[in-house]
């Protein structure tokens, strides 16, 4: 289980990295993170939405209505340029703090592995 | 049996009791919990359990609600992705459209609206420009800061006159003076080859030019003043004495006794300065007396060091005349008065500042009162906006925006006006100027302080005119509106515009009462028994030939028979105000006080009409009355002598005999009460400055050429000035008479705005109840009890402002009133006819529309509905 703190700072750039594969509406993102985590996330899924209209109100999204055949109106989201911008920065950030770890938990010979 | 849609329509309710689920979130939310409640299903779960399922998953709305309003302070700043933006240019343009059409559609409300407000803004305007000016005099000295007057005291009276030696020893022990200049007021009559010309100014020190900042033309500031010949002139002076002549070096001949040499030329000295001369000599004219006299002559001026603190100062100060002074024992205080306050707060009794706190407060009464009616109209009026406010609610607006839109409404109102209001500034400035005795200008372009007068004045205008009627348009929801036309029935500020309406006319009948007030105590003062008969006496200045000659000149001019009597003292009545320690029978030279003195000619009291209560005049037939008195009234009360006649009397050194007790009479004005007075015979104490030649009212004109005459005849290079007595009296209430009329047009300019207001209220009125009116004539009304129907209305609120008037206007008027010493008093009348006035005008403004309204044919009323 993670803490609520790591979710927390998770989330924003899971749906970027998400949505980096194409565009996508709010039930779906859901489905795919529980699929990645198996279980180890746990989101209430209500709380995904503000966070969506805060990420599109800081222009890392887009979003618009679709109706597609077969189905009922679903919000669909789009990475934006500088969206996609923002997640290289947060995985070479991401990056650096998995590669300090690394090498830090080495340097300790005490330490357990991870 | 479970029903999916009916749980849903639940579930959402308990969604929607959070504010922040606008239509956007709910619909997406609502989406994934039927996609949940869908692969729910698809695993095999029953309805029930696949709907709790989804719920769950989606999670309690109060969590979600939480996460939404972290966006919503995000927001501040920057708009929610659901929201239109702030600021919409096809809008703004939009409101401009609806804000004039509001004004050509209705066009009598939008002219009583701007007329209204145009009239208060321009009134406020010359009332600030006044005021300015009035708050501008002095500043321009760079050091007007630390300059003041030393001001002596003496029995409680202050005077702006102080002993000639004063400055010099002043100077020397106190280390925090940096500069001292005395200054003696001097009237010259200037001569220049054959032209004579009278000119006020004065004698200062050399240090005059140094602390004060009158610019000079030509001459050092240094030098022009080093001499006892020195003479500096204005502009104006110079011109008018030598034309095109270059005046420095020329010598003048002042009052036929100095050769002045003209070292410098000053420029004009500027409206706004309290000290206004034609010239400047040197205090070296003075010669020894000017440096040991303890004389009370001349005002002196101190420029202390800046960082002294003026109370300290005083108190370590206040017993300085005394310990110079030795020649008498009479406490005499010396306080000190900043040149800022010279101006605007006078020595002794009320400041001349409460003229300008009072005019301060019209000026806001009548802009206030304008935008009351501003207020008035628009709440009632608000049923014409409505469906358009309903209509721009259904479409999106949101409170704020019509806030927005209506405030700018009244701003455009108030641009308008003062469009207006500048137009009629400029139209009025000459009169108000001609009223006020100043030479105020409106300048729009060049003055920085002026724009920002005409930006506060429509800031305030706008703002306090607009908001309410904002925030109650505003309010209006959408559904009523729509639905009935109209909003809920008794909205629309209904209590309020009732009390504004009384407020408005409580103002109106204070300024009525004060009118009254005023224009009675002018009244008072100009026909007030003041002790002496000022009707028909000539008074001539007597220049230094005429005073030599005055012993032959009287009974030449006596010779006459238009002439009454002939008679001259050393100061004009009005200016009795010199003062000398005295002391009588029964009390010792060590106990002096002090009291005012005037020394006269024989036949001064009959010419002047003074009545002798006791004893007699002084008399040619006693050789020994050169040496006697004559006390007033008040000065025999402050001996407590209780038969004062053929009692020791004394000033200074000079002992005589109380000969008469003369009526009291007002020397000063009668902001003052009447000081204490003893008369000596100017054979004794220097000689005659004035004439005084009582005429009969017949052909006065030959009467004054034949006084001409006589006077030339004796002073061939002097000027003939002269002036009536009454106009010297009547010019000590000049600045009251000027405030009168100035207080009296603001009073009539209020009156019209407030009825401006009452009459758009009546039309509002008459308006509305045009149906009623046409069914109550079809039942039989007549016009008379029609319009004593409505106007009944109006008559309650007029007399609830009347209730409140009173009082206040009491209270106001009695504080104004203490200002004079003698004052007419304050009669229920004045009240009763000021509320009449009031009701009056009122309403036949009212009457005027109503009374067109309830002649209409009520067919043509009825027709319609």
């Amino acid at each position: 289980m993670f803490s609520k703190t790591l979710m927390a700072a998770s989330t924003r750039p899971l749906i970027l990295a998400i949505l980096s594969g194409g565009e996508d509406y709010g039930y779906s993102i859901i489905q795919k993170v529980k699929r990645h985590f198996d279980g180890n996330l746990e989101w209430t899924d209500g709380m995904l939405y503000p966070v969506l209209q805060r990420m599109e109100m800081d222009g890392h999204i887009r979003s618009a209505w679709k109706l597609n055949e077969g189905t009922r109106p679903r919000r669909y989201y789009t990475i934006t340029e500088k969206g996609l911008g923002e997640l290289a920065s947060e995985l070479a950030d991401w990056r650096s703090v998995w590669e300090a770890l690394k090498r830090l938990t080495k340097s300790q010979p005490a330490g357990d592995s991870l | 049996m479970f029903d999916l849609e009916r749980e849903i329509m639940k579930w959402r309710k308990e969604l929607l009791k959070h504010e922040v689920f606008e239509d956007g979130l709910l619909a997406e939310v609502e989406g994934h919990l039927r996609d949940a409640y869908d692969a729910g299903r698809a695993v095999g779960l029953d309805e029930d359990a696949a709907f709790r399922a989804a719920v769950g998953e989606v999670g309690p709305a109060h969590r979600i609600a939480a996460e939404q309003r972290k966006n919503r302070r995000v927001a501040l700043d920057r708009r929610s992705p659901f929201r239109p933006g702030r600021f919409m240019p096809a809008l703004a343009w939009n409101y401009a459209k609806a804000a004039l059409r509001v004004i050509r559609r209705q066009k009598l409300y939008s002219v009583i609206n701007i007329a209204g407000l145009a009239v208060g803004m321009a009134v406020c305007l010359l009332i600030l420009l006044w005021v300015r000016d009035e708050l501008s005099y002095d500043k321009f000295h760079a050091n007007y800061h630390d300059i003041c007057l030393t001001i002596p005291e003496l029995q409680g009276q202050k005077v702006n006159a102080n002993p000639l030696a004063l400055a010099k020893a002043f100077k020397n022990q106190y280390p925090e003076v940096r500069q001292i200049t005395r200054y003696s007021w001097e009237t010259f009559d200037m001569k220049y080859g054959d032209k004579i010309l009278s000119a006020d100014g004065g004698l200062v020190d050399d240090d005059f030019l140094k602390m004060f900042n009158f610019p000079l033309v030509k001459g050092d500031p240094e030098t022009v003043l080093a001499t006892r010949e020195s003479l500096v002139l204005t502009e104006k002076m110079a011109a008018k004495l030598f034309g095109a002549e270059d005046p420095i070096g020329k010598t003048v001949k002042a009052n036929n006794r100095f050769d002045l040499i003209v070292t410098g030329i000053a420029k004009d000295v500027p409206r706004n300065s309290s000290i206004q001369f034609d010239f400047l000599g040197s205090m070296r004219l003075f010669g020894e007396r000017g440096e040991t006299s303890w004389s009370y002559e001349v005002a002196t001026y101190a420029l202390l060091d800046k960082n002294v603190a003026l109370p300290d100062f005083e108190k370590k100060i206040s017993g300085f005349v005394n310990e110079h002074d030795k020649r008498t024992n009479q406490n005499v205080l010396l306080h000190l008065l900043p040149l800022s306050k010279v101006h605007l707060y006078s020595l002794n009794g009320v400041d001349p500042i409460l003229y300008v706190y009072l005019f301060l407060g019209i000026a806001v009464a009548i802009l206030v009162i304008a935008c009351v009616n501003f207020i008035n109209l628009a709440t009632a009026r608000s049923n014409t906006r409505a469906k358009e406010i309903g209509m721009r609610k259904v479409v999106g607006a949101a409170k704020p925006d019509i806030v927005r839109q209506f405030l700018g409404e009244s701003f455009l109102l108030s641009v308008i006006a003062l469009g207006a209001a500048v137009g009629l500034v400029y139209l009025l400035l000459p009169a108000f100027n001609h009223i006020a005795q100043k030479q105020l200008v409106l300048n729009i372009a060049g003055d920085a302080s002026t724009v920002l007068l005409l930006v506060g004045t429509v800031l305030f205008t706008g703002l306090l005119a607009g908001s309410y009627p904002a925030v109650l348009l505003s309010s209006f929801r959408p559904v009523t509106v729509l639905k009935q036309g109209r909003p809920s029935a008794k909205s629309g500020g209904f209590i309020l515009r009732k009390i504004l309406v009384v407020g408005q006319f409580t103002a109106t009948i204070v300024l009525l009462i004060g009118t009254i007030v005023m224009a009675r105590q002018l009244d008072y003062i100009r026909h007030k028994d003041i002790g002496l008969d000022r009707d028909h006496v000539v008074v001539v200045n007597l220049n230094r030939e005429l005073r030599a000659a005055y012993k032959a000149l009287k009974p030449e001019i006596k010779l006459n028979p238009n002439v009454i009597n002939v008679s001259a003292s050393r100061r004009l009545p009005t200016s009795i105000g010199h003062f000398n320690p005295v002391y009588w029978e029964g009390r010792g030279p060590e106990n002096y006080v002090t009291m005012t003195d005037e020394s006269v000619d024989y036949d001064y009291f009959k010419t002047l009409g003074m009545t002798i209560l006791e004893g007699r005049s002084f008399s040619e037939e006693f050789p020994t009355d050169t040496e006697n008195y004559v006390l007033n009234e008040e000065a025999v009360r402050m001996t407590g002598l209780k038969e004062p006649l053929g009692k020791m009397f004394s000033c200074w050194d000079d002992k005589g005999k109380i000969i008469g007790v003369v009526k009291n009479f007002h020397a000063s004005s009668l902001h003052s009460p009447i000081g204490p007075v003893f008369f000596t015979l100017s054979q004794r104490h220097g000689s005659h400055a004035y004439i005084f030649i009582k005429i009969r009212p017949n052909n006065v004109p030959a009467t004054i050429a034949f006084l001409k005459s006589e006077v030339q005849k004796f002073a061939p290079n002097g000027l003939f000035e002269y002036q009536f007595l009454d106009d010297a009296f009547n010019r000590q209430y000049a600045s009251d008479e000027r405030r009168g009329q100035i207080y009296k047009y603001f009073t009539a300019l209020a009156v019209f705005v407030s009825c401006l207001g009452l009459f758009g209220m009546a039309s509002f009125s008459a308006e509305q109840r045009t149906r009623e009116i046409g069914i109550r004539k079809v039942l039989g009304a007549s016009v008379p009890k029609i319009m004593a129907l409505i106007t009944r209305d109006f008559l309650v609120l007029l007399a609830v402002a009347n209730v409140i008037a009173w009082p206040l206007g009491y209270y106001l008027m009695d504080r104004l009133l203490k200002s004079y010493a003698y004052r007419t008093n304050l009669a229920l009348w004045v009240f009763a006819a000021a509320g009449a006035t009031a009701v009056a005008i009122a309403l036949a403004t009212v009457c005027l529309k109503i009374f067109g309204a309830a002649r209409a044919n009520p067919a043509d009323s009825l027709r319609y509905e």
